[in-house]
Parts: C-alpha cells; structure tokens; sequence
C-alpha cells in the first residue's frame, strides 16, 4: 500500500495555502473594497434597490451613504438604515442578498442592519 | 476524536445527526497516539482500508460510514505546516489547522462514545481551510452548523482564539463569515438564510467592521 495519494493532497493543500494567503494579503493592499462591502451585507438582514431619486430623499433627510459605495467604481449610494428610519415615501425593491448581479446594476441601495442593542 | 462534519450533528440533542447528511466520518488521531491507533485497528473486524486511499477504512456494512483518518499535531497552526506521516498500516495526512482542535464533551449514543472537538477550534478551523468549489461551501456549512450548537462561553472562546491570530489569519475568517452570510442553500446542509443573523453577532463579537 502507497500514501503516494497522501503525498499528492498535500501538495494541492500547500498549493491552496499558498494563494490563500496571498488573497489575504490582498485583501489588506488593495484597500480591499470588495471585502468591505462583503461584511457590510453579512451585517445587514435585508437589501432595497431604490431609485436615484430616492437616493436624493434620504440625503435631503440627512442620511449620508455609507463611504464602502463611494469606493466602489462606479460609485453606488449605499445608505444602512434601520427598518423604521426609512421614509414612507420609499418602498425600494427588495434584493436577495445573495444576488451580486443585482445589488451592483441597482442606482443606490439601501441596506437593513440586524437589530442589535 | 470524532471531527469534521459530523460534529454538528453530535452536538445535536440526543445526536439527531439530521443537519449534516455525509457517508463518512472523519476521526481525528493525535500524532502521538498514532501507534495505539494502529494497535486497535488490528483488532477491530468489519473495516479495511481502501485500495485507494489508505487513510481512509471501507466498511463491510454498507450501512455503516466510512472512516476517514486524519492526523493532528499540537504544535501545528497553519495548513501550510501539514505533512504526510508515512505508515505501511495506518498512514495519516497531518493538517495544520487540525491543531486548533481541544477535546471536548464525550457524547453517547446507542451504546457508542465519541469525544467530540470544542467548537470553538473546529469552527477556527473550519472557517480558515482553504475554500474550493461545492466542498469549500459545504465546509463552510458545517461552520454554521457549529455555529448553531455553541454556547455563549464557546463564542467567547472563539472570539479570544481568533483575537490571538495573526491578522491574515483573522482576515481570512471575516472573509469567510461573510461568503457564509450569503451562501445559498445547499440540501442535507444547514440553512444559510436562517444562519445569516447568528454570523452577524459572531462578526459583531469579532469587532467586524466594514
């Protein structure tokens, strides 16, 4: 019997170690924007697509978006805002956090934090 | 040492084991009982190690699990520091990140024991493999699954393990929470949507922010 088979996975998983860290450091030398906005939607329970007009009613209520959207390319107005701070006047459309496609073509977004004290 | 993803299903009250569906079972052998182990398995009846993977023992019963035996190495902490510890009988892969592991609850079952990690280094270790493909989200699944079966003091725990990381290390977790947080659902997996607010206060435990 041969552990050559042991041998071979170990190779692949010091391989995949490898870049594993170099995505790692990555993530820390090039500013790392995509992670930042990756945590920004695990923080948050739901995601609206609003209109940029919309976008335009939160700011005149004082909402300033969150600076992840402004780094961004191009930059997209993200406003995190609790359930019962969002205007009446905006219903948004709700988008399944899971849908890249989706939350990157909507003109501002508004995502919906966990409740937390 | 039972490890891996039957772990969640373990933790289970009374080992349910209806979280997680796998046909093996991996069991985790410190380096320094490798010669007991071998000890045992010459005396043990309705297993044999498979032709092809000699780490991993077919059973007789098709019925029963495969059983997959992996090394771990106190003094490991990183995957890259994995190696192969040859053996004619029993050889092992020993992973780095197996390190993590501290032995835990012993839980009982039909007349079975099976010690079981805490979760708080499984979900370490879970959360830092290397992720490729439907296998890298499955792994990530099980983290959920020991996400959902530990205690405030294991999250504790957890967050004391991970602020002792380096900061590669941490930022590989963050990275990985956040791909869990918005995996889709996979069947015979725990559900990634109703996890989705138990990652959100471990990523707030964690100090976590965008």
């Amino acid at each position: 019997m041969t552990s050559e088979r042991l041998h071979a996975r170990l190779r692949q998983i010091r391989a995949r170690a490898a870049i594993r860290a170099w995505e790692a450091r990555q993530i820390r030398h090039a500013r790392g924007v995509w992670f930042r906005l990756e945590l920004l939607l695990a923080h948050s329970r739901r995601a609206l697509a609003i209109s940029a007009a919309d976008a335009a009613l939160l700011r005149a209520d004082g909402l300033e978006p969150h600076a992840v959207g402004h780094e961004l390319e191009p930059a997209k107005l993200i406003f995190v805002v609790s359930e019962d701070r969002v205007p009446s006047a905006i219903s948004g459309e709700d988008v399944p956090l899971q849908d890249d496609h989706r939350l990157l073509l909507a003109p501002a977004l508004i995502l919906i934090p966990f409740h937390r004290e | 040492m039972v490890g891996g993803s039957q772990v969640p299903n373990l933790l289970q009250p009374n080992a349910a084991s209806t979280l997680v569906v796998s046909q093996d079972v991996d069991l985790v052998v410190p380096v320094r009982s490798h010669e007991e182990v071998r000890e045992v398995l010459s005396r043990m009846s309705g297993y044999a190690p498979s032709p092809a993977e000699p780490s991993v023992w077919l059973p007789a019963d098709p019925e029963c699990l495969e059983i997959n035996f992996i090394g771990r190495d106190p003094d490991l902490r990183e995957s890259a520091d994995s190696y192969v510890l040859d053996d004619a009988r029993l050889p092992l892969l020993v992973f780095g990140l197996l390190g993590f592991l501290r032995e835990g609850m012993t839980v009982e079952t039909e007349g079975v024991r099976a010690r079981l990690p805490r979760p708080a280094g499984l979900l370490a270790e879970k959360l830092l493999t290397e992720r490729t493909g439907l296998k890298g989200e499955r792994d990530l699944l099980v983290a959920l699954g020991l996400l959902m079966h530990s205690s405030d003091a294991d999250l504790n725990e957890f967050a004391e393990l991970y602020d002792g990381l380096p900061q590669e290390s941490q930022t590989l977790i963050l990275s990985s929470l956040a791909v869990l947080s918005r995996l889709r659902p996979q069947s015979g997996m725990p559900d990634p949507e109703r996890g989705r607010e138990l990652v959100d206060v471990l990523l707030a435990r964690l100090h976590s922010t965008p």
